[in-house]
């Protein structure tokens, strides 16, 4: 019996770590998806810089923005300087009048379709003042990858819901059912009525918290000595824990009047 | 402690076991005898609680068998084995106790020694012969300290010499308070009373 309830703590514990995997591999997978949102950042050009001032304002306080830059055309004018060695034209550039760029830099995360509309939106009533430049198939191409990663994420945890109710109930019932000769003579022989369900239950916690204690060490082990970056939340921890406590709660109803 | 009233077992609408009325205090050995089919593992199987099919009425201690329906204070010991054969003596013999305490140890192996089976204590139950089988069943119900034990045949098991070693392992129980209820075919010596299965009825001898 000691060996049933060790074989499936070490089987749950494996399912779960798969479980967690697909976690962190989707959590990984998205970070890189969205860092390339990031790390394309939209330029607005515009001759006057007080509309950029006003445009700063307005939106700098979105959850999507990450910062903004208001960039002045004497600096603009001296990037180009240096950068393209003008020094002998600098005179002659200096008498341009530029415009005054402004970078604005993104969440990743949170710079989606909605977010991308209601800039524009907002964009809109600041034209002809303001021009922008914003690389779109760069974002459509993220946003798609993130959204078939999600689709496949979403997918992936349902069947690893599926695997572990079908795994851990089928296992439950089989030992159980395996033991009933063993308390078919403990009951026969004058032992306590009650006593299998009662072990039933506490072996039910026990599949229920071992594998999930062991699983949250090593994730924060994992955490302290660096090695992985990503971030999982409680609530899925919990999700874990509430399958295997719903499968133990099949098992006993499918057990029914074997447990007594 | 146990007081049985009107009991009857019937097949096909005939009576077959008839008990007007039969009384039995603690730490006593009763003996019940009677030929094939009259009814002897019914009517422990209903003191046990698990057979209702019965007229009259079974009291321990004043309450019914369906109050000690969970909770049974009777042990059966029957015709089938109740042991797992590929484990050791001692396992079997504890399989029902909680914990065992030291002065249950001391005891189980006192039993033991006095039923021979003091150096086969770690041995799989598959390789004793079947009144050793019996013995540890008895050491197992002896040491529990119910309040009835009930076996079933009981001669069937045990020649003469093993009989008494048996009566005597009971003792244990029945110097604490419990009694013992024997089914047999033939009247047996050293009980405190015997009761005969004659013409359907439960008679005291």
């Amino acid at each position: 019996m000691k060996k049933g309830i060790f074989f499936q703590i070490v089987v749950i514990f494996i399912i779960l770590l798969g479980w967690n995997l697909l976690h962190v591999g989707y959590q990984f997978q998205k970070d890189v998806f969205e860092n390339n949102i990031s790390d394309s950042p939209m330029m607005i050009l515009s001759m006057q810089e007080d509309v950029l001032e006003q445009l700063k304002l307005r939106i700098e306080k979105k959850n999507y923005i990450s910062d903004i830059i208001i960039i002045q055309d004497s600096v603009i004018a001296q990037t180009l300087i240096s950068n393209y060695d003008l020094d002998d034209s600098k005179e002659t550039l200096k008498s341009y009048i530029l415009p005054t760029a402004m970078q604005i830099s993104f969440v990743g995360e949170k710079f989606q379709i909605e977010q991308k509309l209601e800039l524009e939106r907002i964009l809109l009533e600041y034209t002809p003042e303001v021009i922008h430049y914003f690389d779109s198939a760069k974002w459509q191409i993220a946003q798609n990858k993130i959204s078939i990663l999600t689709n496949g994420y979403y997918w992936g945890f349902g069947g690893f819901i599926l695997f572990m109710l079908f795994i851990s109930i089928f296992f439950r019932i089989h030992f159980e059912m395996k033991s009933n000769t063993f308390w078919k003579i403990f009951h026969s022989s004058g032992g306590h009525f009650g006593k299998r369900r009662k072990q039933f239950f506490f072996k039910s916690i026990h599949l229920a918290f071992i594998p999930i204690i062991l699983n949250l060490a090593l994730y924060y082990a994992l955490k302290y000595f660096q090695l992985l970056s990503v971030e999982i939340d409680y609530r899925f921890f919990g999700i874990e824990l509430l399958t295997i406590v719903i499968s133990s709660l099949f098992a006993g109803l499918a057990l029914g009047e074997n447990l007594k | 402690m146990l007081k049985i009233e009107g009991f009857s077992l019937s097949r096909e609408n005939e009576k077959f076991m008839l008990i007007n009325e039969m009384l039995i205090g603690s730490s006593m050995r009763i003996n019940i005898f009677g030929n094939n089919d009259t009814g002897r593992s019914l009517l422990l199987k209903s003191i046990h609680g698990d057979y209702y099919n019965y007229g009259g009425q079974i009291l321990i201690k004043d309450k019914s068998a369906l109050f000690y329906k969970k909770k049974k204070k009777t042990i059966l010991i029957d015709n089938t084995s109740h042991l797992l054969e590929n484990e050791s003596v001692w396992k079997n013999i504890i399989i029902p106790l909680p914990k065992v305490t030291a002065r249950q140890k001391q005891k189980i192996m006192e039993l033991c020694v006095m039923a021979q089976l003091g150096d086969k204590i770690g041995l799989k139950v598959k390789t004793l012969s079947s009144s050793s089988k019996k013995f540890i069943e008895i050491i197992r119900a002896v040491i529990q300290l119910p309040q009835i034990i009930l076996i079933d045949d009981f001669e069937n098991y045990f020649d003469d010499i093993n009989m008494i070693t048996a009566l005597e392992i009971c003792n244990f129980a029945i110097n604490s308070g419990a009694s013992i209820i024997a089914t047999s075919k033939r009247k047996l010596d050293d009980f405190d009373v015997n009761y005969r299965i004659q013409d359907s009825k439960v008679v005291k001898l």
